[in-house]
């Protein structure tokens, strides 16, 4: 019934011409039927005609009532109202095409963010009841001593689990490729509640000394490198040059903690390694089910106890205090989400200034319309009829543009995912899918229907008066009021968003151009895979000539080793007992950073001494254990005292003689306090030494690295390279966050400007459109091409001057939602938002100005011939 | 005001549905056939007549098709469908029902 009730209709509606035809075929005969009985009856044939159609009753109201018995009587209004308004949309082509590409914009770049959003914080995690996994004590890196020691005291978690905060590289079967990998305690899957795609994890006991070398793939890995080849399982393959055997491959989809880890290692928990005692671990449990956010608290407070009683801390590392958990959602999205948001809140200011741009298009055209919706009244259209036109016509402009913006953000997303501050691999997990773009059809319609709201409630209220005081003084007085309050609306949304935008662009700039400490110009990085099981002569034997070749390379002027570049590589660090401070207690003693370097590291760096002296290759194994230690390290434990000579604890809890105080460096991260360091030879402790080589060259630097990368293979065919970076990149990578916001809000200021102007100039146009006639009359009387301009200007400009006054007020009163992205500027940073001030200043002036110079040149007799 | 001989709302359906089950008729047809066999009691407005045509047509009682009359005219004819019978068959037990009940009704005489 339903579906042959549509079929019919759809038959009707596509052969409506021939439904019309035959149905005054059908009528013609009844008439004629009719006419001939009553002749037969003995009427004229003039009454018998006259009759005929009395009885009919209206030809025109009965054809219509049987039209509407087709059932297709709204859908066939509505085709026609959405023509009709696709010929008026025709007839003023700037007005729509500026309408329609700043919804287009203002729709498309909502949806590619929400795209983003969505992927990264609204998209479960590929765990188990992801809320019930917690990452304890965030942000405090745990040492392998505090979880075994946790481990049996937690009642209100299920078994706890450990891993690495920073992926390692290591090199793979023949060592061309390197991949990162993380290494965990043996529950960790079972922790996660993921299980692997073939074979199994790890069992209890992988993560203890003596265990057998285990390897879990990640999916992406298995694939590529492994051609998805199943019987992988079971078999050894080399990492880092060392037989390990693969246990499982995880399924797809599969990630932890990040993207781009590729493989799963088990941890080694042996309490006779130092690093046992370093921390470097994040730990990770599921809270017991049915367990209450009170029974977690009251846990998480009895554990925290628990580790004063075992272990000291320093004041600015005390376990015991600011113990909690954060949900691993949390701890993995930390940076990413107040970005995010920001962003969101950027594009729907955007989406704002696109409404506002479309209402005044849709408004304004309702205005213009009055006297036709008035004789169309007066014609007998019904006022449902004419709401349905108007939202109709909206509707059609909407939607196109949700076409144009759906194609817009299929287009731009790509570069929006790369540009924004996604770390971790993240960008590469993220997809543009389709129901997007009917979110984002969806999204323009229902701004249709939201700026047809007003015009529809003044027709249905039957606020259609005053045609004849259409061009009365109260009338033209009521459009200036309200197209003034579009243009100041536009000008405020506009200088806010870019306000906004700049705030953050000048403190990109500031932090980069921060004194890193180091030159990074010129400077190559290798990471240097050293061979295993090498004797420490060997070893130490291996570094000199590996430095030393490199620095025979032409165009290379220098050449050393560090353990851990800076600012990319996050740090081993540990507490620093001073021997001269007996003041300090033990848990109050500096945390320092330990980098190993060889002697020519602070001179291919350009890190200057500041005072002592450098490393030299005297500096060996079994002479006086010595140590560099950085500016501020000096100044803050060694306050009005010469440190050289002095003594501090090493990391392996023996006593270091201070030789040197080098330059402050950025270390970890580019802005915020910078930790203390401790420079140590690396012979004196190879056991930590990883080893990056770092060279400054005078040439090209692929060159340099190339021939590098040869030296090492030359020096020993057992080492490998991993990853090899320009110290510049290394920099612009630690800042790539920061960049990209750059970038991407440099592109929202850019679009802030352009819509406002092109909102202002449709708006001013349109009002000079309106008063084109008047125009005429005045310059026909007399009137001066410049007044008339002048006038124009004057009308256009106070309101977007008011406009700019309101937005940088609003700016200033919504910075405190940016404060914390702020660096090196305050909240009210005069040159961002006098700047966005003045830049949308001139797009206004500019965008009153070219209507007005059009309004100067109207041509009378034109306007009087078409009045 | 003279006697009211409109027919009541609802019932030309069954009326028309009626006289096609007899023989497949044009709209003129109908019209004349439902005045002629109330004997002029019952008048048909016409926009009624082909309003309830054309909607029984979309909802599947009646079909129509494009037939010569006897005088060589082109005239559309409308004719009965299967649901249209079944339909008729219940619209008149309906019918019967009802009048019956308000024929009883209006014959009782005291409560």
């Amino acid at each position: 019934m339903e579906l042959r009730d549509l079929w019919y209709r759809v038959k009707t509606l596509t052969r409506l011409k021939q439904a019309e035809r035959e149905l005054t075929e059908e009528f013609a005969f009844h008439l004629d039927m009719e006419r001939q009985k009553l002749m037969s009856q003995g009427f004229s044939e003039q009454q018998a005609d006259e009759e005929a159609r009395r009885r009919f009753g209206g030809l025109t109201r009965e054809s219509q009532r049987a039209r509407d018995s087709w059932g297709i009587g709204l859908m066939r209004d509505l085709a026609s109202d959405v023509r009709h308004a696709f010929r008026q949309f025709g007839r003023r082509p700037a007005f729509t095409i500026a309408g329609t590409l700043t919804l287009a914009i203002g729709v498309g770049a909502t949806v590619s963010l929400f795209s983003v959003v969505r992927g990264t914080l609204l998209r479960p995690l590929p765990v188990a009841h992801e809320s019930e996994l917690r990452v304890f004590w965030h942000p405090y890196d745990w040492r392998g001593t505090e979880y075994d020691y946790l481990r049996p005291r937690t009642k209100a978690f299920t078994q706890l689990a450990a891993f690495s905060i920073n992926g390692y590289a290591l090199g793979l079967e023949d060592q061309t490729v390197t991949t990162l990998a993380s290494v965990v305690t043996a529950e960790i899957f079972d922790v996660l509640g993921a299980h692997p795609a073939i074979g199994r994890t790890f069992v209890t006991g992988d993560d203890r000394p003596g265990a057998e070398p285990k390897v879990v793939l990640g999916y992406r890995l298995w694939k590529n490198r492994f051609g998805g080849d199943s019987t992988i399982v079971g078999r050894t393959i080399l990492l880092d040059n060392k037989s390990v055997t693969v246990t499982g491959v995880m399924p797809k989809g599969f990630y932890f903690p990040t993207p781009e880890v590729e493989m799963w290692r088990p941890l080694n928990l042996d309490p006779n390694d130092p690093q046992y005692r370093s921390g470097w671990l994040a730990i990770i449990s599921r809270v017991k089910p049915g367990l209450s956010e009170k029974d977690v608290a009251a846990d998480i407070r009895t554990m925290a106890a628990d580790l004063g009683t075992q272990f000291v801390y320093p004041a600015a590392w005390d376990k015991t205090k600011n113990a909690g958990t954060q949900t691993l959602r949390e701890y993995l999205q930390g940076n990413v989400r107040p970005a995010l948001l920001l962003l969101l809140g950027a594009v729907v200011l955007l989406l704002l200034m696109a409404c506002a741009n479309v209402a005044a298009l849709v408004l304004s055209r309702t205005a213009d319309r009055q006297p036709e919706m008035i004789l169309r009244t007066a014609l007998g259209a019904g006022r449902g009829r004419l709401a349905r036109q108007i939202v109709a016509e909206s509707l059609a402009l909407s939607t196109t543009s949700g076409v144009i913006g759906a194609v817009l953000a299929a287009v731009s997303f790509g570069v929006l995912v790369n540009s924004l501050p996604l770390r971790d691999g993240l960008n590469t997990t993220l997809t543009l899918d389709w129901s997007m773009f009917a979110v984002a059809i969806a999204l323009a319609a229902v701004v249709g229907l939201f700026v047809s709201a007003a015009p529809v409630r003044s027709v249905l209220m039957g606020d259609l008066k005053g045609v004849g005081s259409e061009r009365s003084a109260q009338g033209l007085r009521g459009h200036k009021r309200f197209h003034s309050a579009m243009v100041a609306a536009e000008m405020t949304l506009g200088v806010t968003l870019a306000a906004g935008a700049l705030l953050l662009v000048r403190s990109v700039a500031h932090v980069y151009a921060q004194d890193t400490g180091f030159d990074p110009r010129g400077v190559v990085t290798l990471d240097v895979l050293s061979p295993r099981g090498m004797a420490p002569d060997a070893r130490v034997a291996f570094i000199n000539t590996l430095q030393e070749r490199a620095r025979s390379i032409p165009g290379i002027t220098q050449a050393g080793f560090v353990s851990r570049l800076p600012v990319r590589d996050g740090g081993w660090q540990g507490t620093v007992p001073i021997e001269s401070r007996p003041d300090i207690a033990a848990k109050d003693a500096p945390n320092s950073f330990f980098r190993f370097i060889t002697p020519g590291y602070f001179k291919t760096m350009g890190i200057d001494i500041v005072k002592g002296r450098d490393f030299t290759d005297a500096d060996r194994n079994g002479a006086l254990e010595v140590a560099i230690i950085s500016e501020q390290f000096a100044k803050k434990m060694f306050p009005g005292k010469d440190p050289l000579g002095q003594r501090v604890g090493g990391p392996e809890g023996r006593w270091r003689t201070i030789v040197g105080i080098a330059e402050e460096t950025r270390l970890f991260q580019m802005v915020g306090e910078n930790p203390f360091c401790m420079y140590l030879p690396t012979p004196q402790n190879l056991q930590y030494a990883q080893l990056v080589l770092v060279a400054k060259t005078t040439g090209d630097q692929g060159t340099a690295m190339t021939a590098l990368r040869n030296v090492v293979r030359d020096v020993d065919k057992r080492a490998a390279v991993g990853r090899v970076i320009g110290m510049e990149d290394v920099v612009k990578v630690s800042m790539s966050d920061r960049l990209q916001l750059r970038f991407f809000l440099s592109l929202f200021a850019g679009l802030a400007i352009l819509l406002g102007a092109i909102g202002v100039y449709g708006v001013v146009s349109y009002a000079v459109s309106r008063r084109k006639a008047e125009f005429g009359v005045r310059m026909a009387l007399g009137a001066s091409s410049s007044r008339v301009m002048r006038e124009v200007a004057g009308n256009g400009l106070i309101p977007v001057a008011s406009g700019v006054v309101v937005g940088v007020v609003a700016s200033v009163l919504l910075s405190r939602f940016v404060a914390t992205f702020l660096y090196g500027v305050t909240q009210r940073d005069v040159i961002s938002i006098g700047g966005a001030a003045v830049a949308l200043m001139l797009a206004g002036v500019l965008a009153v100005l070219i209507p007005g110079f059009r309004a100067g040149k109207t041509s009378p007799m034109e306007v009087l011939r078409s009045e | 005001m003279g006697t009211d001989n409109s027919i009541p709302y609802g019932t030309l359906d069954l009326l028309i549905l009626k006289l096609l089950s007899l023989e497949p008729t044009h709209g003129w047809g109908i019209s004349e056939w439902i005045q002629k066999t109330s004997a002029d009691s019952l008048r048909v407005g016409q926009g009624s007549l082909y309003a309830s045509l054309h909607r029984m047509t979309r909802e599947g009682f009646i079909k129509s098709y494009w037939q010569d009359t006897d005088a060589g005219r082109r005239a559309r004819y409308y004719a009965i469908t299967a649901t249209g019978k079944k339909q008729l068959a219940r619209e008149t037990e309906h019918w019967t029902r009802l009048t019956r009940g308000v024929g009883l009704v209006l014959a009782a005489n005291a409560v």
